[in-house]
Order: C-alpha cells, then sequence, then structure tokens
C-alpha cells in the first residue's frame, strides 16, 4: 500500500489512514536506558502501529517538530500548545529502516539528557538490544541496571 | 485526502442533527490494551508510539499525536494475572507531572495492597483537545 500524499494533512488524520491500511510490526529491539542514578534501568519498547507508519513512509513529522513542541511545554507560563500545526503541516518524513525508526523513537521519546550524553561518564546510560536479551523473568524487575562491564566496542 | 466531506452539522432522517463539532471534540483521541507479564508491551493501540516499562507496575506510554495541554481527561483499568484470584486492580496516576502532552505515566497495583504489580492488562485512553 503507497501511502498518499499528506502534505498538509492533520497528523491524526495521517494515523487514522494508517491504522486502517497498514499491517503493524513489531520490532525485536528494545532500548534499555537509566535517567536516575538511584532508579532502575527503564525499557523502551516501539509500538507495531508507530513502527508500520514509519517503514512507510510519507505519515510521520521529522523528530526535531517533538522538540519543539516539547521546549514550549517546558516554558513555565505554558498552557497549551501554539505551534500543533507543525505536527500537521510540516512534510511528512521518508520511509526509514526499523533501525531508524529506533532512532527516532529514541530522540522522541527519551529525555534528551540521555541519548544526548549517552556514552559519557563511567558508563553508558543507553542501550540498544534485542528483546530476547533482556532477562526472561520480571522478578527483580526494579533491580534491572545497564551493567557497569558493558563492552561498547562489541 | 480522497474522500474527504467538509460539514459542520450531521443529520439522522428521524433523531436529529449533531455538529461535527461534537465528533471532533468528543472522539477519544489515544488508547491502548498493554501487558506488563514477562514482558511489558502494547497489544493494540491508536496514536500510540511507544511505551516505557519504568519498573513493576510503572509504565509510561508515549503518544504520535500530541494533546493540545496537560488539562485532558485520563481513564483506565486493568485486569488481574489470576482469574481465581480476589483482587479489584487498578490503574492510576500518581501525581499531576504524570501527564504531559506527548505522553502519560500509569501506575497498576492492587486496590486492597500498596505494592505496584505487573498486569496481564492495561487499558488507558485520553480525551481532550489535539495539539
Amino acid at each position: 500500500m503507497n501511502t498518499p500524499s499528506f502534505k498538509g494533512t492533520h497528523l491524526f488524520d495521517r494515523l487514522c489512514w494508517a491504522k486502517e491500511w497498514l499491517e503493524p510490526v513489531q520490532s525485536d529491539y528494545r532500548v534499555i536506558y537509566e535517567d536516575d542514578v538511584d532508579g532502575c534501568a527503564k525499557v523502551l519498547v516501539p509500538d507495531p502501529n508507530f513502527c508500520a507508519a514509519f517503514l512507510a513512509g510519507g505519515i510521520l513529522p521529522p523528530v526535531w517538530v517533538y522538540w519543539e513542541l516539547a521546549d514550549d511545554e517546558a516554558k513555565p507560563d505554558f498552557k497549551r500548545h501554539t505551534r500543533g500545526y507543525l505536527l500537521h503541516e510540516t512534510q511528512p518524513i521518508e520511509a526509514g529502516t526499523m533501525e531508524d525508526c529506533i532512532e527516532y523513537l529514541i530522540m522522541k521519546d527519551l529525555p534528551r539528557h540521555v541519548w544526548q550524553t549517552w556514552d559519557s561518564g563511567n558508563k553508558p546510560k543507553m542501550v540498544i538490544c534485542r528483546k530476547e536479551q533482556l532477562p526472561q523473568t520480571r522478578e527483580w524487575r526494579n533491580s534491572w541496571r545497564i551493567s557497569d562491564e558493558l563492552n561498547l566496542a562489541a | 485526502m480522497a474522500g474527504k466531506i467538509i460539514a459542520d452539522q450531521i443529520e439522522h432522517s428521524t433523531a436529529g442533527s449533531l455538529d461535527t463539532s461534537y465528533v471532533v471534540n468528543g472522539t477519544i483521541k489515544y488508547w491502548i490494551n498493554f501487558t506488563s507479564i514477562s514482558s511489558t508491551s502494547a497489544r493494540d493501540s491508536f496514536n500510540h508510539a511507544s511505551l516505557t516499562d519504568n519498573g513493576t507496575g510503572d509504565t509510561t506510554l508515549n503518544f504520535t499525536s500530541s494533546l493540545s495541554n496537560n488539562d485532558y481527561c485520563f481513564s483506565g483499568n486493568a485486569q488481574r494475572n489470576d482469574p481465581t484470584e480476589d483482587a479489584e486492580m487498578t490503574l492510576y496516576q500518581d501525581q499531576d507531572s504524570s501527564l504531559n502532552t506527548n505522553s502519560m505515566r500509569v501506575i497498576t497495583k492492587k486496590s486492597s495492597v500498596t505494592d505496584q504489580i505487573d498486569v496481564l492488562g492495561g487499558f488507558a485512553s485520553a480525551t481532550g483537545d489535539l495539539a
């Protein structure tokens, strides 16, 4: 199914089209990250409908649009978005790979201080892995941490 | 988009008429059915980009099309893991900061105990204005 030309179409309408016409795509990738020295590791799980929209192309806005809206929301006098048009009127991004999709989600949904400085400090703050590499049970879920001995060159 | 109809009002043959703004404003803008047993993942969803498993019974739901402000209406509930277990499940928000225009953070636990737990099903939706 080829994506129609959605330039200027409301993002919600584009998502309605994607939900109706695109088969969900499960990703095996997971993003593990730590944003709190006292907390356990967090796990980002991509959504299959979102992945399908990303792989199809022509539906999602560029990731910088989300940064602009996040900057607006962080202002102390924020009441409501006044630049929502960026989501709808910015030219949608072209089709990408699943790896591109994971990069996009990292930059969209992880705290910026994590992915911008993921490899600085004593150990990585973020790791991309496959879901089978996660612990097989959640019995000790609140103790999960990124290993201090992770070999980034591997 | 093909097949687009622009109208301010729709009318039923006998039941009366309705402004289309009711549809635009009253439609649920986000929903998800997810599980946090074994691994946290979405079963199905709409307007959902990703979820973050923050720990036991603690999940952040990230939107694709942002809401206009953080005063939208959130609703949710949860499904118990063991159908023979006599326990009511809750899915709720812990604090005001849990609601952002691009995400919401939800907690699941049994109503009768304080510890958070993973659930067989977590169901959440948001109604409000889109950005």
